[in-house]
Formats: C-alpha cells, sequence, structure tokens
C-alpha cells in the first residue's frame, strides 16, 4: 500500500513541477495592464491543482500555502483586484517557496515551517491591503447610486457566481425593501441554480431551488420577508417562497406564471448572461486544455530506454537475417530478400520514431530563462531583454537537463559581464536596454545553441594579462580565438570583483566540462564594444555517435567523427624516433603515436605504423596519431552504458553492438591521450 | 550492510539453489539471482581486466561482463566448448553472466542442511560462502553471489558505484 502511494507522490511531484513551472512562465509573461483572463485562469488552475493534490496526500504546507495563493488568484482572475508588479512579484517568491517546499516532500526533507507561515503571512498582508484598496475602488467604479450595502450585495453577488454562496448577504438584501434589492434577489438564486448545475430554463423556477435547498439556511430570509412585504408593494414577490417551501416542478410552473408580472426578469436574464458566458468561455478554454493534455502522455525516460534497446536488437537481428538470406542460393531466396528489404524498411522507421519519443523542445530549458534575466537584471540594475528563438528545436532528454548549468552560467555571465551598465550603454551611444539572445538551431547533424550579447565584448588584454598572472604560457600575438579559450581555464576570472552573481572563476572550465560530457563544444566569438556570442555545438542525441569502425587485430572500434582529422598510411620516411618512441611527421607537426593494439592490450596487430593505418585524432587540447590496423568504414552507433554492469574503462566511452551481434567499444579520445601521457609516450605537453 | 542483509534474507526466505560444477566441484548459488543460462559467446576483451574477466557480451542490448569462475576460483580448466555454459545472473541491480563448466540441478534446502564451512585450511574465502550442504555423496559449496560478485575483489564495480548502491 505504502508502495502505491509512492507512485502517486512521483506523479504528483512532477505534475506539481511542471504546474509550478507554468506558473511563473505564466506570471512573467502576464501583461499587467491588461491582464488575459485566460492566464489568470490558467495559473489559477495550476495553483489550484497543486493545493488539490497536496491536499490529497497531507502535504499541509503546500496546501496551506496555495491555498492562500489560490484565494489571491481567484480574485485576481474575478477582476476585484488589480494585477500589479508587487502582486506578481510575490507571487514568484511563492512559486519559489512552492518549488523548495515540494523538493523538501520530495526528498522527504524537513519543512521549513516558519518559511511556509512567512509566505502565507506575506500573502495575507497582501491581500489585506488590496482589501482596503478594493473596497475603495469597487465603490468607486461600481457605484451607481445605491448605498454601500448595494455595492456589497453587488460584489458578493458577482462572487456568488464563482461558487461563494453567502447567506449574510441574502439576508442584508431582503431586510433592504428597494426595488434594486429586488433585482439583487433574483440575481441570486439564479446563482445557486447555476452552481447546482440546473438548466437554463429552470431558472425562471429559481425561488422554487433557493427555498428547497437553503432551507436550513433561509430561516432569514423567511423572517425577513414578511417586513420586507410590509414596505414594498413588490411584497407578493415573497409570498410564493413561504407558500411553497416543498413546490414540485408543476407547482413551479405555476409559480413561473406568477412571476411573470414581474419586471425584473429581463433584467435577471441581462445579468445572468454575463456571468454564463465567462463560464462559458472558462470551460471552453478547459477542454482546450484538457484536449492538449490528453495527447500526451507521461512516460518513465527507462521505459523508453528499454524500447531503444529492443529496437537496436531489432535491426541487429534484421541485419542476420539479410547476412543468412544473401548465402541462400535458389528462387526462394529472392522473396525472402523481397521480405527483409521490407523488415529493414520498417525498423529503421521504428527506430527513428522511437529516437524522436526521447527529444524535447528546447523550451523545456530555455523557458526558465526569462525568470533568470528578470531577477538578475533587477539586482544588477541593467536594463535586459531576453530573446528567446528557436525554442521548437528539439533535443534529446538526456541532454536537455544536463544543459541548465552550463546555460545558466554562460546567461549569468553575459548579463552580469557583457551587458554593461545603462549609463555607460547611453555614453556609447547603444539604445538603453541590452539584449541577450539565446537561440538554439539545428544544424546538420548537430544542434547549436547560441547566448549572444550586445555588451561590451570580451577584453582581450584582461584575459592576457590575467592568464599571465596565473603563470600560463601566452603570447600577445596570440589569434583572438585562442585568447577566447583561456577562459575555460580552471580559476579563470576577468572579473573585476567578485559578486554574488559570478566572478570567482569557478564557471566557465565547469560550463565547458558539462558540456563536454554529453559530447558537445563551446566557441567563442566576441568582439570589442559590439558583444560577444557563446555557441554550443551539441549532437542530435547522445544516444547516436557518429563514428568510424576501426579493425585492431579481431577486435573492432569505433572512432567518434568529430575527433578525427585524416587518416593516412604513413610514408616510412614519416616516422621519427624519440627515445625509441616513434613520432609521425606530418602536417608541418610532430605527432606523437598511441598504438591502440598496446594500449588495448590486443595481439596479432599491426605494429609497424608504415604498414598500418594513422588516424589524426584531435581532442580538446591534444593531437596525436591512432595506430590501428585498418579502416572499416563510416557508421552510426548507438552508444550502451559499460558503466550499467561493469565499470569505467580507461581510454573507453561506451560500447555499441555492431550488425553482427558483437559488442564493440567507443574510444574515449581524451582520456586515451591521458592514459598515454602517463605512460610517457608523449611528449605533448600538459595543459 | 547490504550483503548481510541478503544473506539473511537467503536464510529466511529462498531455500531453492542452482548447482553447477567447476571441474569436479560441486557450487550453488541462490536460484532467485539467475535470470537465464545462456551457452558460451565470444566475448569483446576489454583493457586492463583481471585474467577472470573474459569481456562483455551484448545481451539483448545490454552489455554484460562474463567472468570465468573457474579461473577466478582456480579449478577446472578454463576451456571454452559448445557445452560451455554461462549463467546471467542478476545481482545488486546489475546483469552479469558467469562460465561455469555445467548446470546440474535445482535443490531445495532447509536451513538445517545448510553447515558453517571449517574456520581454516580452506582457500575459499569464507566471506563469499553461505555454507556447505550434504547432497547424497557430494559437498555441495553454497556461494554468496551477491557479496562476491560486488566485492571490491573481483574489481567488477568502480567502488564509488558500489557504496551508491
Amino acid at each position: 500500500m505504502s508502495i502505491d502511494m509512492e507512485q502517486f507522490h512521483g506523479v504528483f511531484f512532477d505534475e506539481s513541477q511542471e504546474h509550478l513551472a507554468d506558473m511563473e512562465q505564466q506570471l512573467m509573461a502576464l501583461d499587467l495592464s491588461e491582464p488575459d483572463p485566460e492566464q489568470l485562469n490558467s495559473i489559477f488552475r495550476a495553483a489550484h491543482s497543486i493545493k488539490g493534490g497536496s491536499g490529497i496526500f497531507g502535504f499541509d504546507a503546500l496546501t496551506g500555502l496555495t491555498h492562500i495563493m489560490e484565494n489571491l488568484l481567484d480574485r485576481a482572475r474575478n477582476n476585484t483586484i488589480e494585477m500589479t508588479t508587487e502582486i506578481v512579484d510575490l507571487l514568484l517568491e511563492t512559486t519559489d517557496l512552492l518549488k523548495v517546499t515540494l523538493d523538501n516532500y520530495r526528498h522527504q526533507a524537513e519543512i521549513e515551517q516558519s518559511d511556509i507561515d512567512e509566505g502565507i503571512s506575506k500573502l495575507n498582508c497582501l491581500m489585506t491591503s488590496l482589501d482596503d484598496s478594493t473596497t475603495q475602488n469597487s465603490s468607486d467604479s461600481h457605484h451607481k447610486g445605491g448605498n454601500n450595502q448595494d455595492d456589497t450585495g453587488d460584489i458578493d453577488g458577482f462572487g456568488f457566481f464563482d461558487d461563494e454562496p453567502s447567506d449574510t448577504n441574502t439576508a442584508q438584501i431582503d431586510s433592504d425593501g428597494d426595488d434594486e434589492d429586488g433585482f439583487g434577489f433574483f440575481e441570486q438564486p439564479c446563482a445557486t441554480e447555476n452552481e447546482l448545475g440546473n438548466d437554463e430554463n429552470q431558472g425562471f423556477g429559481f425561488f422554487d431551488t433557493t427555498s428547497s435547498e437553503t432551507a436550513p439556511d433561509s430561516v432569514a430570509i423567511s423572517d425577513g420577508a414578511p417586513d420586507a412585504a410590509q414596505t414594498d408593494d413588490a411584497g407578493y414577490g415573497f409570498f410564493p417562497e413561504n407558500e411553497h417551501p416543498k413546490d414540485d416542478p408543476s407547482d413551479n410552473k405555476k409559480g413561473y406564471g406568477f412571476f411573470e408580472k414581474l419586471p425584473a426578469p429581463s433584467n435577471k436574464a441581462k445579468k445572468t448572461s454575463t456571468p454564463k458566458a465567462l463560464k462559458k468561455s472558462a470551460a471552453k478554454s478547459s477542454t482546450a486544455k484538457a484536449s492538449v493534455e490528453s495527447s500526451s502522455i507521461r512516460v518513465d525516460t527507462g521505459k523508453i530506454d528499454s524500447l531503444v534497446n529492443l529496437i537496436g536488437e531489432l535491426v541487429i537481428t534484421q541485419s542476420m537475417l539479410s547476412q543468412v538470406s544473401s548465402d541462400m542460393p535458389g528462387e526462394p531466396n529472392e522473396k525472402l530478400q523481397n521480405a527483409i528489404a521490407e523488415l529493414t524498411r520498417n525498423t529503421r522507421e521504428i527506430q527513428e520514431s522511437v529516437m524522436s519519443m526521447r527529444m524535447l523542445p528546447m523550451h523545456f530549458t530555455f523557458n526558465r530563462f526569462p525568470r533568470v534575466v528578470r531577477d538578475l537584471s533587477s539586482k544588477l540594475g541593467k536594463k535586459v531583454d531576453l530573446v528567446i528563438e528557436g525554442g521548437n528545436t528539439e533535443i534529446d532528454k538526456g541532454m536537455i537537463e544536463k544543459l541548465v548549468d552550463p546555460l545558466t552560467h554562460l546567461v549569468r555571465n553575459s548579463i552580469d559581464h557583457g551587458i554593461e551598465k545603462t549609463e555607460d550603454r547611453l555614453a556609447l551611444g547603444k539604445a538603453e536596454m541590452g539584449t541577450v539572445i539565446l537561440k538554439a538551431e539545428q544544424k546538420g547533424s548537430s544542434i547549436i545553441i547560441s547566448i549572444i550579447d550586445d555588451g561590451a565584448g570580451l577584453n582581450r588584454e584582461r584575459i592576457l594579462a590575467k592568464a599571465q598572472e596565473n603563470g600560463m604560457s601566452v603570447d600577445t600575438d596570440m589569434p583572438d580565438s585562442d585568447v577566447w579559450k583561456l577562459i575555460f581555464e580552471a580559476g579563470f576570472s576577468t572579473a573585476e570583483a567578485v559578486t554574488d552573481v559570478s566572478g570567482r572563476g569557478v564557471g566557465m572550465d565547469v560550463v565547458r566540462r558539462n558540456l563536454e560530457a554529453i559530447g558537445g563544444r563551446i566557441e567563442i566569438e566576441s568582439s570589442q564594444g559590439e558583444g560577444s556570442s557563446f555557441n554550443i555545438h551539441l549532437p542530435l542525441t547522445l544516444a547516436i555517435v557518429d563514428g568510424i569502425c576501426v579493425s585492431v587485430a579481431s577486435q573492432t572500434f569505433v572512432v567518434p567523427l568529430v575527433n578525427i582529422i585524416e587518416s593516412v598510411q604513413p610514408d616510412p620516411s614519416q616516422m621519427k624516433l624519440i627515445s625509441n618512441e616513434k613520432l609521425l611527421w606530418i602536417r608541418d607537426q610532430y605527432w606523437p603515436l598511441v598504438k591502440l593494439h598496446q594500449t588495448m592490450q590486443i595481439e596479432g596487430a599491426i605494429t609497424e605504423p608504415s604498414e598500418a593505418i594513422v588516424m589524426l585524432i584531435e581532442s580538446s587540447n591534444k593531437r596525436f596519431g591512432l595506430l590501428v590496423d585498418g579502416l572499416m568504414g563510416q557508421q552510426q552507433v548507438v552508444i550502451k552504458s559499460l558503466e550499467q554492469n561493469y565499470r569505467r574503462v580507461e581510454g573507453v566511452a561506451g560500447a555499441t553492438i555492431m550488425g553482427d551481434g558483437q559488442v564493440a567499444l567507443i574510444l574515449d579520445v581524451e582520456s586515451l591521450a591521458n592514459s598515454v601521457k602517463a605512460n610517457g609516450m608523449s611528449k605533448e605537453s600538459t595543459l | 550492510m547490504n550483503s548481510h542483509i541478503t544473506q539473511e534474507n537467503m536464510h529466511s526466505e529462498s531455500n531453492e539453489f542452482l548447482s553447477f560444477f567447476l571441474g569436479e566441484e560441486h557450487y550453488a548459488i541462490d536460484i532467485m539471482t539467475v535470470k537465464e543460462i545462456r551457452g558460451y559467446e565470444t566475448v569483446t576483451k576489454i583493457a586492463n581486466a583481471p585474467s577472470f574477466i573474459k569481456g562483455v557480451i551484448n545481451l539483448r542490448g545490454d552489455i554484460v561482463p562474463i567472468i570465468d569462475l573457474r579461473i577466478k576460483f582456480s579449478v577446472g580448466e578454463a576451456t571454452y566448448t559448445e557445452f560451455t555454459i554461462v549463467i546471467m545472473l542478476n545481482v545488486c541491480d546489475r546483469i552479469v553472466g558467469i562460465v561455469v563448466d555445467g548446470v546440474s540441478d535445482v535443490i531445495k534446502l532447509q536451513d538445517e542442511d545448510i553447515r558453517p564451512p571449517p574456520e581454516f585450511g580452506v582457500a575459499f574465502d569464507s566471506k563469499y560462502l553461505l555454507g556447505l550442504a550434504s547432497l547424497e555423496e557430494h559437498m555441495v559449496i553454497l556461494v554468496n553471489i551477491d557479496s562476491l560478485i560486488s566485492s571490491d575483489e573481483l574489481g567488477l564495480f568502480d567502488n564509488h558505484a558500489t557504496t551508491k548502491e
């Protein structure tokens, strides 16, 4: 049983997280001058869903907080309060608090009740202050010459349509005798009818509904009625109510005829139509939302991974089949081959569509950035406009999560270091508002994500000076691109002062490392005074790598294509010796040689470079030649984890399954170079 | 800690064992850890691995390491024929294969059938032993496969990975 609950918890946490993200986004997008009621509704619904879910599971801290939030939002969407920046700020703050609380519940950590209480009291304070001003406002805007009581009636009547019956209100109106109150009286039972979901025609029978449905509560009404009757000649309106407390529908018809004489119905019809229409539009939008929801389902990534695995197996089986069939003689073979060709096409399509299941639009990452930019720019007192482009570009889910940190860091950097202060910008003749562009696009088999700002650009002199200060070997004639690479070194910061935003120099090297971990690389373009652009190149998916298969003795290895410069069969004259280790002289450069058979301990491989193949490999900071027996061709391979059942192996990034069902190892050129360096075979300087 | 718990579980809940041969010796492991039994197939060698790790194979899309228990325990001869058996195990959330000479039977044992191993004079490290049992004329060595597979000695898991689990 408890396990079952855990399952639901997971779903609740996931959903709430989405709701919160959604809420934050909607709040950010809210146009304060003219709030879109649909947006307000959607924010309200998000809060409401979290409240409901947390209530069921007994996450009281969440329930308490969202309840107040919901109240506030409810009034916002009913236009009883006006959304202001102050409210939005507080709501954003509350979503942050909710996020933290949600995480705490998820990880079964201690709930900071004091924070919750503070959050609640802040919201309450705001509500109270709004209450005061609202009363003021409403008497200005709604007042139609009636007294204060009228106003309350009016507002409450309005609120009534959103499921808040109020007895006091009814009583008030009863005791009052003038025409307007009579009108108010009609309006309310209508609402009750709405609430009860009766159909529209019966609206005329509302007196009956009121009296029978609210009978226990309506003592006040009945009591008040005779008084009213005495002062009002339209008093007959009240008598039927007393006479037919338990009328059946046929009597109701009679009642209806009775009331027809009243001038009120026309009034009432007009009045009811508004809330009805509102209700309808709300209902429509919620069905629209529902249909969006039903078009997607939440699936455990583990299930998709196993599906990807199985499809991979299917592809292998299919290629085995075609191998077998090609060996078969005779006429049945032709039919078999046709069938296999069909199978090949189908499996390829299945593979593609299964792969695409792992893909998510970049929106999922990008959507958090308006908030980051908003917070940061207000903190730093800069004016920054964030432009997001290409949010629909799809990327592997595994990567999307790992992109968040590097991107956040880069965006913060752009705002903190890149964009100048407003007065500086104006002095430079730039627009007051700085722009940061976050862009994703697909180019061939890679995704390029760019963070572009129109700020000051990187400062070449300062980077060089800093590098010298840090004892790095730099050359003042270095090309710009090499200078920019320096900022990726650990401990490197050009910030003049350490702020709480950046400047500790722990950032860029981590950014680069994180990106390399998902098979990406980063390039910088920058020009002084005009801004800089950080371009991240990522593979389309984590699960597939383009590689060249190479053979060493009987074993096959896959070398990622991105690392390969070229493959050569060296001439003996190009081989040089240094303390008995061979170096390759090619492209005006000496290349250390890594003998794959040696590092991978394979016997029976070709040891003489001039009889074998040397692949020129470039990793992030090293270049070397890889000695292999032969090339087997280029192929896209599906990366499988070696660590899942075994451990990490030096020089190996993972494994893959070849067409014959055999396992081939995918080389990790970074660590391959390191292992060689450790063996003292390389004379490469350590960077 | 972890292996201790599993050990207790084995005693109390499971008393069925899969018995197999390594050379002349009769071993048995908890049947609940057995995923499937396969023939030996070509493995892909892995650099810097100890000799008893033959390499990895593709088990329906999973890359699975293969351990030759005969080499590890230095019993029998590590020959590979069409009759060589690989037992696929589900241990510590992982899949590993062990190479044995042959699978014999599923045996049922009560707790009282299991004798503790002698405290000394046994080459086999007693922490990988659940105990010894007599089956007709044979002695059956009950291996605590969980603790064996996850041991540092086997070097199958990264240390940090083991602590994580």
